[in-house]
């Protein structure tokens, strides 16, 4: 039901692709694959060259999903139906939502019957959501959603938040309309004030009430076309929104726990405790109570000290330290053979009609290594490799 | 997992330290250059590469591409490991005579781990009709650390943890805390030796065996990581800080602003996030 988000076949929404046929050439196997991939790397580095500059955001993020649960849902223009294809979906969103951003939380609101309940508390432990998520799989969706109550739900908990936090809202919003008990303008207004970013993504047509809302918060308003087109959707929120103009910035306290070590008392650990977990040493221990973890990061629940590693720390400076994008160079012009990562010996013609050089170490790249690189390394070996680069980090 | 075959990137530290005492370059190189060849002869299917770091420069080894590979095969195995040592040799030596003394600082061993994450992931990309390529980094190191990297180490392990490779690492000499977390983090086994003499034996021991049939040898318990932050202030680990909540620099104590993004920040208002200590 849901592939790679490289699939080929699906990307036929993306603009820019008229025409498609013109650009297709048979590789030296009489497969025309390899070309059709290379137009859908060509938008991705578009999408990545969008996102070059480095404005200040709202690292630490506490999101409310919340998810429309009626009786819209049970439509099966996505399979099987809306309801297991959005869960599906938004299972991986949560578990790359924490990874990308780990020192952020989230927090899970359904709507149906007119009504708004909270499900999962804005948490920074993926494994709650998730668990949250499989229930809903069993729930029926029926009535009508109420955005309304929904917003309310969120704002009660996202009001009482520090000032140095990005307060956003997602919503998945199937149904036509909305069952509201009052006037939504009021709700938009509190909303508003309190600086809460509210995004939409819709399942079906575009609703005035929902591109008002998105409008006067600043967030963003899509539709989705089939099930990739969601993912992509839905995804587009996991990296950090620019800082609003009202966010205040903070020192935060944390914690940087150690491992078990050999004098260590077998003890419970705080996060499984309704669970009767089993007494053993390993786990991580919080330097201002002892209280033990078995995983990070984590809020610790007796002093409240938010609980990190080195790396989870450094897994958002990406957000913040972006690699410079590489120049596109035509091969001729350049006088590598091959790419410095990968080794691949560049071909004159089809494959390699363009190589990318960093402005740093002026290493060349082939096509591959630049998206990988840009996608998901976050650093240049090429700068790495060398004795005075090495020593600041490439991206700035 | 055996008969598919197993790519094994071997990234070598050629610190000029290395020089230092005589014999030990050569039993260094030697147990290197040994433990390819055993991976490569092990089994038919299992490739190879090997990156070398030094101080100046990461250079990739094997497979060579600054002379032509023309040297016809006749019966495959025994040549191709002879073609591993011609090679390895040929680059060794012209790296060893290139390098022009500069200060001496570390080896750039994560400009290597980054070239051999790009590798592995074009192998996969390019066997992608066939099978999933099992591929995994061996680091072997003998300099020492200054913390410089920092960014680029994490940058790499946590790319490999996506990728799903491990990141093995030997340590010759003393032991590295940032090390250790790569091969923490990415899943790979740890160790540290304190004689070069020992080197080999211990490849063959812990390193040979693939990530998955590990599982089943009954290897040493991995010890405790450390997993604290340097404070940007000091560079000193911290077991507790302040984190700019703008970029998420790490400070010892309440500073009134940060020296990375310049921000200033609110001081009247309590400084911690959840603030309200339960007391
Ligand atoms: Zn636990
Ligand atoms: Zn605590
Ligand atoms: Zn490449
Ligand atoms: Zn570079
Ligand atoms: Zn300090
Ligand atoms: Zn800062």
């Amino acid at each position: 039901m849901i592939q790679e988000d490289d699939d080929p076949k699906e990307y036929r929404w993306e603009s820019g692709y008229e025409k498609t046929w013109e650009a297709l050439q048979e590789d030296e196997s009489g497969r025309l694959e390899p070309s059709v991939t290379e137009m859908i790397q060509r938008a991705k580095r578009r999408k990545l060259l969008e996102r070059e500059a480095s404005v200040r955001l709202g690292i630490m993020r506490h999101v409310y999903l919340i998810l429309d649960l009626s009786q819209a849902m049970n439509e099966q223009d996505l399979k099987p139906t809306r309801h297991i294809c959005t869960l599906k979906i938004l299972d991986d969103f949560i578990k790359e939502f924490h990874d990308q951003n780990p020192i952020s939380q989230l927090g899970i609101i359904t709507t149906q019957n007119k009504m708004a309940k909270r499900h999962s508390d804005l948490s920074n432990n993926p494994q709650r959501h998730l668990d949250c998520i499989k229930k809903m799989q069993k729930m029926p969706c029926k009535g009508e959603p109420s955005l309304q109550n929904a917003l309310e739900v969120a704002l009660s908990s996202l009001r009482h938040l520090p000032p140095h936090t990005s307060r956003e809202i997602l919503i998945i919003f199937a149904a036509l309309t909305s069952c509201d008990p009052g006037e939504v303008g009021a709700t938009l207004q509190k909303v508003k004030e309190d600086n809460i970013r509210v995004s939409v993504v819709g399942l079906a047509a575009e609703l005035h009430v929902c591109r008002e809302i998105t409008k006067e918060t600043g967030g963003s308003y899509s539709i989705s076309i089939n099930d990739m087109h969601l993912k992509q959707l839905i995804d587009e929120h996991l990296e950090p929104p620019p800082a609003s103009v009202k966010m205040d910035h903070t020192l935060i306290k944390v914690g940087f726990p150690h491992q078990i070590n050999a004098d260590a008392k077998p003890a419970l650990c705080m996060c499984h405790l309704d669970d009767l977990p089993l007494l053993n040493t390993q786990g991580y221990y919080c330097p201002q109570c002892t209280a033990k973890y078995c995983d990070l990061p984590a809020e610790c629940r007796v002093c409240g000290l938010m609980l990190v590693t080195a790396p989870h720390l450094a897994r958002s400076y990406r957000h913040l330290f972006p690699l410079k994008h590489y120049s596109e160079i035509p091969l001729e012009e350049s006088s590598a053979k091959l790419c410095y990562g990968c080794q691949k010996i560049f071909i004159t013609g089809a494959a390699d009609k363009y190589v990318y050089k960093c402005r740093n170490c002026h290493q060349v790249f082939c096509f591959n290594c630049d998206i990988f690189l840009h996608e998901t390394v976050h650093s240049c070996p090429g700068c790495a490799s060398n004795p005075t680069l090495s020593q600041t980090p490439s991206n700035t | 997992m055996g008969s598919e075959g197993c790519l094994l990137v071997m990234v070598i530290d050629i610190h000029p330290q290395l020089a230092e005492a005589d014999q030990h370059a050569h039993t260094y190189l030697d147990a290197c250059i040994s433990f390819a060849n055993i991976h490569l002869a092990s089994n038919v299917r299992n490739t190879l590469a090997v990156i070398a770091a030094n101080h100046q420069e990461t250079r990739f080894l094997y497979p060579s591409t600054t002379e032509e590979q023309d040297k016809r095969q006749k019966d495959g195995r025994l040549e191709l490991l002879g073609l591993v040592d011609d090679s390895i040799e040929r680059e060794l030596r012209s790296m060893v005579v290139d390098k022009h003394h500069g200060e001496q600082t570390e080896s750039l061993i994560s400009g290597a781990i980054g070239r051999g994450l790009l590798y592995i992931k074009r192998q996969e990309t390019e066997d992608i009709l066939s099978k999933r390529v099992h591929a995994r980094i061996l680091v072997v190191k003998i300099s020492s650390d200054t913390g410089g990297q920092y960014l680029n180490y994490i940058n790499n392990y946590l790319s490999a943890q996506k990728i799903g490779t491990a990141i093995d690492v030997c340590l010759v000499g003393s032991d590295c805390g940032l090390l250790q977390q790569g091969a923490d983090i990415t899943g790979g086994c740890y160790h540290c030796i304190h004689e070069i003499t020992e080197l080999l034996q211990t490849l063959i021991m812990m390193y040979q065996a693939d990530v998955a049939t590990r599982k089943k040898l009954n290897t040493p318990a991995p010890e405790a990581v450390d997993y604290r932050a340097a404070c940007f202030c000091h560079r000193s680990l911290v077991d507790m800080g302040n984190v700019c909540s703008n970029c998420l620099s790490v400070y010892c104590k309440a500073v009134p602003l940060c020296t990375t993004c310049n921000v200033i920040f609110q001081t009247d208002r309590p400084l911690m996030k959840i603030g309200k200590k339960k007391k």
